[in-house]
């Protein structure tokens, strides 16, 4: 009887402090799922700012007058545009350096990155 | 029993006996028994429990308060483009408030709050500091340092609340169509209003058809015609004619949504859906389709346009008038007024004004915004008044109207409601045959011609192929025209051979300048800008040029020539 009592005692001993420990854990990933949460919201939010501003910054009306600053371009032009199969009626022009190939320049640059 | 309890000690000193113990003892351990059980029964809940919350049951997640509080408080919907470029988003931000009755100082906190944020006055933050309510707004939508300056005041009874703003990554350039919201996020005005109950339900983002590359272009070669030929304003369109899809719509003068308190209410009018004009020449378009449709002439039936038309005390002249009689095709060509009449007259005033309604210039049209104007019809429609339409004058309509009568006129005959929404794939169009094929052909032809040999010639774009008409109304006020105030359109189509898109540009009251000769007729203001249009955008939507190899060479001669090595050959 007594033998059964103190393993009893033991029995709840051990699973009282199970739980204990159970609840503490459970506890604490819920505090972490919660800071990750809140993380994730804030990420979500930052994303979303993001995605507005970089909307602005591709405002044509800025693209054209960054465009127009530094790169020498301009609106395309009907004459600039040919199909591949036209390609042959153009006259090919002999004295012009760039023909089929690509010279190797282009490649030993790139290892400079 | 060496030792006794003094339970039994009491009992065996009272002389009862030993056999007085065996009551007792069963008693004990049928209660003992009965505890035990208890117990074991609570304890045996107990475990049952714990088993059945560690396995059995899922894992089900309370939300808490500060859960709630960060997640992104949605939100009303996006709006896109067709390319999904972003026109109106919701960022949160907070709004500061203060509790009058928790205020310890008012006057010191007033004073603190106005050093913060320049534009509220000491004044008015007492007075609303000192009122006799729990809650005031001081301000909203804060700027994040704003809001850090506020902190660190540390008044009590200041507090603050997450709110969203709405804002507008494309600020002006699409103004008019998206529109606005108010302080509390209501749309007021555009899209976001007549659409405010999908936006505010915050479920699907909303895609427009527009698409801002176009849209810029448009908006800015209408802003430069206006200050070019100092126009009241300006306004344009160009719309997809086998879908409705509007790709751009642009009216000038326009109001950035991102400023509220700067916006001029008069800038807010768009001028292609809530004006209405009249449209001078432009309407002979319909007039000569509904001459052919309805067989009442062909490109070579004669009219005679020799001498100015009697109606009462007026007269109904020609502008540059050729006096001679001439075949259809050269009518529209001349844009002879005369002949339209004389056209119009041959079809008749119930014919017409049935040939109109069902063009669908008689109702007020359907479009995804809230702003949309009433057509001006006359009452009673006498001969008088169909003889007058026919070259333009007594009707008036939104230039979206117009534009869905000539896009049916363009695309084949097919009348179809122009949307402001970016059609689904795979979505069936809803159309109305209204003319025939041929006519839709025919009247092209005669568009096409205006551009070669007519007064759209500056309209011009080498390899596009452009069709159209130009059209000059005097404007009226006071019951009077006034010759030297117009208005000037131009409505086209390209690709002549495949037509797939309607351009629509119109000037208010542009004035004369050097380069036009004093000439304000639309052929040298409205006609040059929709060229330039076309030139820029057909590129970006992809139309492959028809050109004329030699034209090519020639024109690559003069790149050269002029820009030096602009690429290497």
């Amino acid at each position: 009887m007594k033998r059964y009592f103190f393993v009893l005692f033991g029995v709840v001993m051990f699973m009282g402090f199970g739980l204990f420990q159970l609840k503490y854990h459970v506890v604490q990933l819920e505090q972490k799922l919660t800071l990750v949460e809140r993380k994730i919201a804030q990420k979500k939010e930052a994303i979303h700012v993001l995605k507005a501003e970089w909307s602005h910054l591709n405002e044509p009306q800025r693209l054209q007058k960054l465009v127009e600053k530094h790169l020498a371009m301009g609106p395309l032009h009907a004459f600039q545009l040919i199909s591949l199969s036209d390609l042959s009626a153009i006259p090919q022009d002999k004295s012009a350096p760039v023909q089929g190939k690509i010279p190797d320049v282009f490649f030993s640059k790139l290892e400079g990155f | 029993m060496k030792k006794h309890s003094p339970f039994f000690q009491k009992y065996s000193v009272s002389k009862i006996g030993e056999s007085i113990f065996v009551p007792f003892v069963k008693m004990a351990s049928r209660r003992l028994i009965f505890i035990s059980c208890l117990f074991s029964f609570a304890y045996s809940i107990v475990i049952f429990r714990l088993f059945d919350v560690m396995v059995f049951s899922k894992i089900e997640e309370e939300k808490t308060v500060s859960q709630i509080d960060t997640s992104v408080a949605q939100i009303r919907a996006n709006i896109y483009d067709r390319s999904a470029q972003m026109l109106a988003t919701s960022l949160s931000t907070y709004s500061v408030y203060a509790n009058p009755k928790q205020m310890i100082d008012p006057k010191e906190s007033a004073l603190k709050i106005a050093q913060v944020f320049s534009d509220l006055k000491y004044e008015d933050l007492f007075e609303k500091l000192t009122c006799d309510k729990g809650f005031v707004w001081i301000k909203r939508n804060l700027a994040p340092q704003e809001q850090d300056a506020v902190l660190k005041l540390g008044i009590p009874g200041i507090y603050f609340q997450k709110e969203s703003k709405r804002i507008y990554p494309q600020g002006s350039l699409t103004a008019h169509v998206v529109g606005l919201v108010n302080i509390d996020g209501k749309g007021v005005a555009g899209v976001e209003q007549k659409l405010d109950v999908n936006l505010s339900q915050g479920v699907d983002p909303v895609e427009l058809a527009m698409d801002v590359r176009l849209q810029h272009i448009l908006v800015q070669e209408v802003e430069k015609s206006v200050r070019e030929f100092s126009a009241k304003g300006g306004a344009g369109m160009v719309m997809d004619i086998h879908t409705g899809e509007i790709l751009a719509i642009g009216s000038f003068p326009t109001f950035d949504p991102n400023q509220t308190s700067q916006i001029d209410p008069s800038a807010m009018f768009n001028r292609i859906t809530t004006g209405v004009y009249e449209y001078g020449s432009v309407m002979k378009i319909l007039t000569a389709a509904m001459a052919l449709e309805l067989n009442k002439a062909n490109l070579y039936s004669v009219f005679d346009a020799t001498h100015p038309i009697k109606v009462g005390r007026f007269q109904i002249k020609d502008y540059k008038g050729q006096n001679r009689p001439m075949p259809v095709w050269e009518v529209f060509l001349h844009s002879s007024n005369i002949g339209f009449v004389k056209m119009a007259q041959l079809v008749g005033v119930d014919a017409h004004k049935s040939f109109l309604k069902k063009m669908g210039l008689l109702d007020k049209p359907k479009l995804e915004l809230p702003e949309i104007g009433y057509p001006l019809i006359p009452k009673p429609w006498k001969e008088i008044n169909t003889m007058t339409i026919a070259y333009g004058y007594g009707l008036s309509a939104s230039p979206i109207q117009m534009a869905r009568a000539m896009g049916a006129v363009m695309n084949g005959g097919y009348l179809i409601e122009p949307t402001l929404l970016k059609s689904k794939e795979g979505e069936e169009i809803k159309k109305t045959r209204v003319i025939s094929e041929k006519t839709s052909k025919l009247v092209r032809t005669l568009m096409r011609l205006v551009i070669t040999d007519g007064t759209g010639k500056k309209a011009v774009a080498p390899g596009y192929e452009v069709f159209g008409k130009t059209g000059t109304a005097n404007q009226q006020s006071g019951g009077k025209y006034h010759s030297n105030h117009v208005t000037t359109t131009f409505i086209g189509g390209f690709p002549f051979s495949n037509p797939k898109y309607l351009i629509m540009v119109t000037l208010d009251d542009p004035s004369p300048t050097k380069a036009t000769f004093g000439y304000t007729t639309a052929g040298w203001n409205a006609a040059p800008l929709a060229g330039r249009i076309i030139r820029r955008i057909a590129p970006v939507v992809g139309i492959k040029p028809v050109i004329d190899e030699e034209d090519r060479a020639k024109d690559h001669m003069n790149l050269v020539q002029t820009k030096g090595i602009l690429y290497a050959h």
